[in-house]
């Protein structure tokens, strides 16, 4: 009998084992990985996008890089760079050092996002094989990993070393020893936490898990890494986080408010879980707006297999990932309403897909057995089938459709930026190498222009105003007109009309207006 | 997994990465990370011309929104204070009276707000003078100054309010006195200076005064250094000239000082009538 199954198993010539090879989920793995990189470069900019940030994580690489330490090079103090942890920057500035352009760390961007789909293949196929592919799918189509994905920002490594730990940690609790495997996962599951600071949640879930499973030894090992790896990274960059203090200010553009109590706090938990649910995660996973559907429809598609799936998996081998998610959104929950957004999602949206394919799964099966009494002929497997890929399918094509939107604008720049953008070029080529510029950018502003500069204070207070540009040292200021925030009509140009024999025009742009001022203090 | 892994991806994704990174090296190697200028749009002051009204709607828009908005009560006068003389420029680019008493509302709440700021009063106290009402005026600036002994534009305007709009000589010297204590450059004051001397048949000291005035106006020209338009330096320059002209032609006779100063009149003048007069006088004095 056994004999026959070997030889019915057997790959016959030619035609069967190219079906095999089609049918097999590895081959689909790899379409999908060439479908997300053709996606990629198809909306693959090779310029720093306007955000802000990823100029400041390209500039710390370089300060790095140049043996400058862990300082804003943008900056005329050239301070000690405390918001973001070193880990990420160091690594753009390594793929970065033998250029002067940013296209090599953009291009690693790209293959970490392709090293995603095969790192979460690798870890959840021997655990979830059913919604391993269709998870794929989804996140390989995903237009917001793919929009992370082609900007310098930490959400795509961060999820890469997050799925990279897990991936070792399975296989070492496959092969088992403390070898190479053993320390390898524990040095790799504290590079979260060193590339985005709520990445401590991952620190934090490994720890708990451990102690659950009685693991201590993997605990203790884990935990004094980090802190000896903290310790590391304070003496040799002296970097230290400002998170926690961040983390329960009232508002961090206005530290005079001070921090909040707790039922401020329990409120703005309150708050965060309603955004996050409600708006964020929609439009993260869909892209659509919740207000344009009537009720609260996609809210409850989304949510409750989700948390279905959440729970189930507090008892499965992959429970890790529920204790995690567990953390992290408390984090992110109590983290101030004004930042909340998608990028806090992203590096968790394939966890989040993940319970919400195992609650469906679930979900189907429970309505599958209501059903097989009335309906004899229904088969659970083939059904569950069918609708896990036709959902994961449906998610694929409206992302697919944001993709085509997003390869649309990518070839456009706003006439806001274009106007900032030649006045940097104006600076660069009409003013002294150390002229300072007060600038709503300056990170942007410094990479295009060579010169340092700062942002003008944000008080409506026209004399406190004049005083920091006096005290910052500016010799220039950017009136800009951007479209996506007023702060420069808010502050700058009430001080400029209160003190106009200060500023002298010595650079002009219409449409929209945007100037180069030569600030001449009394 | 690793054995998956080397099993059946060991060559297909290093290579697939590396055609990857080399069609995208390829296709954007040559960027231009930097650029030339676009060309200036010219070196008007900000909202210039057509767009001063454009950018002084949005610059009232985005006020508005932070009176509402704001959080931090210390920064509310000062919004306050903002919008009011947005709006006062607003009033002074359409003319339109709904302006002007908006910004008299909105700069008189900043000034309950917060009393003991000089700025706040100051600006009141143009507000008073835009429509002529000079014991108002002059009590802001009185407030301002009470507020910053040494603020200049509001001893500035105290004088000028005191000479031309209540005819008060003996303030309106002692107000630049005090000004001329703290910047001798100081625009406007020694003609009113040298009129007050003038009155007073003190024919030297208005001279001095005349002639200090010419270089004033010409060092804030120069380098830009009080909120004034050429415009209002123009006319101060222009009544110095012209009693330069006069003193030269009747109290120190010098007909090529008194018709470099006829010359330089003529530049600045903007009334025809007014240059035709002055021109009728030098040909009195002169015979030419």
């Amino acid at each position: 009998m056994r004999r026959k199954e070997k030889i019915k198993a057997a790959p016959l010539p030619l035609q069967p084992a190219r079906r095999a090879v089609a049918a097999s989920p590895h081959f689909w793995l790899r379409i999908f990985i060439v479908i997300q990189l053709i996606l990629l470069a198809a909306e693959f900019s090779p310029d720093i996008s306007t955000n802000g940030d990823d100029a400041k994580y390209y500039l710390l690489g370089k300060s790095l890089v140049s043996g400058n330490g862990y300082r804003d090079i943008f900056d005329p103090q050239n301070p000690v760079h405390i918001q973001y942890p070193p880990l990420f920057p160091g690594f753009i500035g390594i793929l970065g050092a033998f250029t002067h352009t940013p296209l090599i760390p953009k291009i690693g961007m790209g293959i970490l996002s392709a090293g995603i789909l095969l790192l979460l293949f690798y870890y959840l196929q021997p655990s979830a094989p059913n919604l391993t592919l269709p998870l794929v799918l989804i996140i390989a189509f995903s237009s917001s990993v793919a929009s992370h994905a082609t900007l310098l920002l930490s959400e795509i490594p961060y999820l890469f070393a997050t799925l990279a730990a897990l991936a070792l940690l399975e296989l070492y609790r496959q092969r088992g020893g403390t070898g190479l495997v053993f320390w390898a996962a524990a040095c790799t599951a504290i590079m979260p936490a060193f590339i985005r600071t709520v990445g401590i949640a991952f620190v934090a879930a490994w720890v708990v898990v451990n102690i659950i499973d009685k693991k201590y030894r993997q605990a203790a090992a884990h935990l004094l890494l980090f802190v000896a790896a903290m310790l590391l990274l304070r003496f040799a960059t002296d970097w230290h986080s400002s998170y926690i203090k961040h983390l329960f200010l009232k508002n961090s553009y206005d530290p005079e408010l001070g921090f909040v109590t707790p039922i401020e706090m329990i409120s703005r938990i309150r708050e965060n879980v309603y955004l996050y649910l409600s708006l964020v995660l929609p439009d993260t996973l869909l892209h659509i707006e919740l207000k344009k559907i009537p009720g609260m429809t996609v809210f409850f598609l989304l949510t409750i297999p989700a948390a279905v799936g959440w729970i189930r998996n507090f008892r499965l081998s992959t429970r890790f990932l529920s204790y995690y998610c567990l953390f992290y959104g408390g984090i992110i929950c109590m983290w101030q309403t004004q930042w909340a957004g998608e990028r806090f999602l992203v590096p968790a949206i394939p966890f989040f897909v993940l319970f919400f394919l195992m609650g469906l799964e679930i979900i189907v099966n429970f309505l599958a057995s209501v059903f097989a009494k009335s309906v004899p002929q229904l088969s659970i497997a083939v059904i569950k089938k069918e609708i896990i890929w036709g959902v994961a399918l449906c998610i694929a094509i409206i992302n697919f459709n944001d993709h085509c939107l997003l390869i649309k604008k990518n070839s456009q720049i706003s006439g806001d930026w274009k106007n900032f953008y030649s006045c940097a070029d104006w600076v660069r080529l009409n003013t002294p190498p150390h002229a300072i510029v007060a600038n709503r950018k300056p990170e942007l502003f410094y990479l295009r222009s060579l010169r340092k500069g700062f942002v003008y204070p944000f008080s409506h207070d026209v004399e406190k105003v004049i005083t920091g540009l006096k005290q910052g040292g500016a010799r220039y200021c950017i009136f800009d007109d951007f479209s996506w925030t007023s702060t420069t009509i808010r502050y700058l140009y009430p001080a400029i009309m209160s003190h106009p024999e200060m500023f002298r025009v010595v650079y002009s742009l219409r449409s929209p207006d945007t100037y180069v001022l030569e600030f001449v203090p009394k | 997994m690793t054995a998956a892994f080397f099993r059946n991806d060991r060559f297909f994704y290093p290579l697939l990465f590396i055609l990857w990174t080399l069609f995208l090296l390829i296709r954007f190697g040559g960027y231009r990370y930097f650029d030339m200028p676009l060309f200036s749009a010219g070196l008007e002051r900000i909202g210039g011309g057509t767009n001063n009204a454009t950018l002084l709607y949005n610059s009232i828009a985005a006020l508005r929104k932070c009176l509402d908005e704001e959080k931090n009560s210390a920064e509310q006068p000062h919004i306050l204070q903002n919008l009011g003389c947005a709006y006062c420029d607003m009033y002074k680019e359409t003319r339109n009276r709904f302006f002007l008493d908006s910004a008299f509302y909105f700069v008189q709440q900043s000034v309950i707000q917060k009393p003991d700021n000089a700025r706040f009063h100051y600006n009141f106290g143009r507000l008073f003078t835009e429509i002529g009402d000079a014991p108002h005026a002059l009590r802001q600036y009185d407030l301002a100054l009470r507020c910053d002994s040494t603020h200049i534009l509001a001893l500035s305007n105290a004088a000028t309010c005191s000479y031309f709009a209540l005819g008060r000589k003996d303030a309106a010297a002692r107000y630049f006195a005090r000004a001329l204590a703290i910047d001798s450059m100081l625009p406007v004051s020694h003609v009113v200076l040298g009129l007050i001397a003038l009155d007073e048949r003190n024919y030297t000291a208005a001279r001095d005064n005349f002639e200090k005035e010419i270089i004033a106006d010409r060092v804030v020209l120069e380098m830009n250094r009080y909120p004034l338009t050429r415009e209002s330096i123009n006319y101060a320059g222009a009544i110095a000239h012209r009693n330069l002209m006069t003193l030269y032609s009747t109290q120190f006779p010098d007909k090529s000082v008194a018709r470099g100063h006829f010359d330089e009149y003529l530049k600045l003048e903007t009334d025809t009538s007014k240059k035709t007069r002055a021109l009728q006088e030098m040909k009195k004095y002169w015979g030419e």
